[in-house]
């Protein structure tokens, strides 16, 4: 049932737009992958290619090491769900979910069966003679889940399947997907542009930008050691400084700043921090430590992001919302960069 | 309500004018002062249909030239309204307002010209020649309607369909298929429609060898019998009435299928 999914030098040009430019990616069998990048980047006409509803430019898909990349659609097994369920217009709901089902010549009772016991999953049962008219996006969005899971299919591919619900439907869609995928050991692939999706059910994420791969790797690998500005910037570490690395030492507008870190980048370099990582207050010391104005305090309900000016540099800290220090605008703060949380990148 | 209303609206306006025309059919003597004829008379119906009179045998050629007409413009249609619909390419205007071309030339002006090029063709006053050259005002209607219809048409249904497995006939039989519907059969209408009341073209090119109704109906009148004409202008108008009748629901079901998801 699980299956591993190669990706090797994926291409797709559509005349002179590169949508998608030589991606590699290993899709881990029975784990959920979610391919993140901004929209445009890509994403769908990688997930088109790999569902075979669209033909690569050039490279290779391989299921379990075999190449799929003549095999028609309705072979690969491996079903799409769009952002937008398509569910049939003309077609019950519980005839939309058995689709693929008799697409396959499964017997009616069979059929009957699987088809009631995904709609129970997904807590539709009651809905299963309605049309797809009849419900609302989010109940539509579960069907099309519902018709895809119960093909019991190799890979699940699935295009920014959460966008358009509901904060609260979406956690809800998250965990039903979650389950499914836990009980049967599904390979999922998973499209989107919201970075929460991916910190929430990602097991591998894969960023990706203007059709290339950026980097991948779990979550935490995007905040702790983001492998280029940009990226670093999508996952909103907020503070960019230009300075010059040589070892442990940058050179930037706010003086010589120690860092301890893994990174490789040496020379111009932007060194980042994220803003919960900046500490205000700074006590006698601390190293790389500075004096900054406090240009705006906004309320973030979770906490309060303070924005800091010092050197000519933009900076971004957050603090507690409860936090009685809250400095006013327009005094100055003792700021600190703890030096094991900046993390250099090339400057280019 | 209103649609109802709108619907008998419709009806009304399209049947009224074909009231004299019924009273004349039966009218034995119908002159000017009298508001209805002195006397009745079903003469002019019983020569219309007459079992060895021309109206079956034009009636005959009407209907086979326009489902013949109908069957083929859809064929055309079909592809190139989708590609019109769906696509975006290069030189797409200038496509569209070559398809429309055929409607902004009157017939007469290429009628002769056409009818020159079938006699080369051996093409002239054959069914074949006739079908052929309908398909020049009929097709342009059929490909407009359903490039309206691609236009609102979600490909990537038939992408989801594939990706569960559906092969290509069953993707046009469930999905292709029931999305298009109403808009082939308006698209079906027209060029029926087009072809069953087409004279000029098919008098040039049909040559007196195929007589369809139009033709007949227009050297009946020529002869003066007022009652004749009328009753074969009814036999010529009620098979696009009644066809109208039943196309009507998918224009109605159609117009909210647009609005739907």
């Amino acid at each position: 049932m699980t299956m591993r999914v190669d990706l090797v030098g994926l291409t797709k040009h559509f005349g002179a737009v590169h949508a998608v430019e030589d991606f590699s990616l290993t899709i881990q069998p029975g784990r959920v992958t979610v391919l993140l990048g901004p929209s445009g980047s890509g994403k769908t006409t990688l997930l088109k290619m790999i569902a075979g509803v669209l033909r690569p430019t050039s490279g290779d898909i391989r299921f379990d090491d075999e190449s799929v990349i003549d095999l028609p659609a309705p072979e690969r097994d491996a079903p799409m769900v769009f952002h937008n369920a398509l569910l049939f217009p003309q077609l019950s709901i519980e005839d939309n979910v058995g689709f693929g089902l008799r697409m396959r010549k499964t017997p009616p009772t069979e059929r009957s069966r699987r088809v009631a016991e995904i709609l129970e999953l997904v807590g539709l049962h009651d809905l299963r003679t309605r049309r797809p008219e009849q419900l609302s996006g989010g109940q539509q969005q579960r069907v099309a889940l519902a018709r895809a899971l119960v093909v019991s299919p190799r890979l699940l591919l699935l295009d920014e399947p959460l966008a358009n619900l509901d904060p609260d439907l979406r956690g809800e869609m998250r965990e039903l997907l979650l389950t499914v995928q836990r009980s049967v050991g599904l390979t999922v692939l998973l499209v989107t542009h919201d970075q929460e999706d991916a910190i929430v059910i990602a097991d591998h994420v894969a960023l990706i930008r203007g059709g290339s791969l950026v980097q991948e790797g779990v979550v935490s690998d995007f905040f702790k050691r983001p492998a280029s500005a940009w990226v670093a910037m999508f996952f909103g570490a907020g503070n960019l400084i230009p300075g010059q690395r040589t070892n442990n030492e940058v050179v930037t507008p706010l003086g010589r700043l120690r860092v301890i870190s893994e990174s490789p980048a040496m020379g111009a370099v932007l060194v980042t921090i994220r803003p919960e990582s900046v500490v205000l207050d700074a006590v006698e010391g601390q190293a790389n430590t500075f004096q900054g104005r406090v240009v705006a305090a906004e309320f973030r309900g979770s906490h309060i992001l303070m924005r800091l000016t010092a050197g000519g540099i933009d900076l971004e800290a957050t603090i507690p919302v409860d936090d009685v220090k809250s400095h006013a605008v327009g005094s100055t703060v003792r700021v600190a960069l703890p030096p094991e949380k900046l993390w250099p990148l090339p400057a280019d | 309500m209103g649609s109802r209303i709108a619907f008998v609206l419709i009806v009304v306006a399209i049947l009224f004018p074909l009231v004299p025309l019924v009273i004349h059919s039966f009218a034995r003597g119908y002159v000017f002062p009298q508001l209805l004829p002195a006397e009745w008379s079903t003469r002019a119906w019983r020569i219309v249909l007459a079992t060895d009179g021309g109206t079956w045998n034009a009636l005959r050629w009407s209907v086979v030239v326009a489902v013949a007409v109908t069957a083929l413009s859809l064929l055309v249609a079909l592809p190139a309204g989708r590609a019109l619909g769906l696509r975006a390419f290069r030189g797409k205007r200038v496509l569209e307002f070559l398809v429309l071309t055929p409607l902004l030339v009157p017939a007469v002006a290429v009628a002769i010209g056409l009818d020159i090029t079938f006699i080369r063709l051996g093409l002239s006053g054959t069914f074949w020649g006739v079908v052929l050259v309908h398909l020049i005002p009929a097709t342009p209607y059929a490909v407009l309607v359903l490039a309206g219809v691609f236009a609102n048409y979600d490909a990537d249904l038939e992408a989801q369909a594939r990706t569960l497995g559906a092969s290509p006939l069953n993707v046009f039989r469930h999905v292709t298929m029931p999305a298009i519907k109403p808009g082939l059969i308006i698209a079906g209408f027209f060029a029926f429609i087009v072809s069953w009341s087409q004279y000029v073209l098919t008098l040039q090119i049909g040559g007196g060898k195929v007589l369809t109704l139009p033709v007949l109906l227009v050297s009946t009148a020529s002869g003066g019998d007022v009652a004749i004409t009328g009753a074969l202008t009814i036999v010529s108008a009620l098979p696009v009435v009644v066809l109208l009748g039943l196309a009507s629901r998918h224009v109605v079901r159609a117009g909210l299928g647009t609005t739907g998801t």
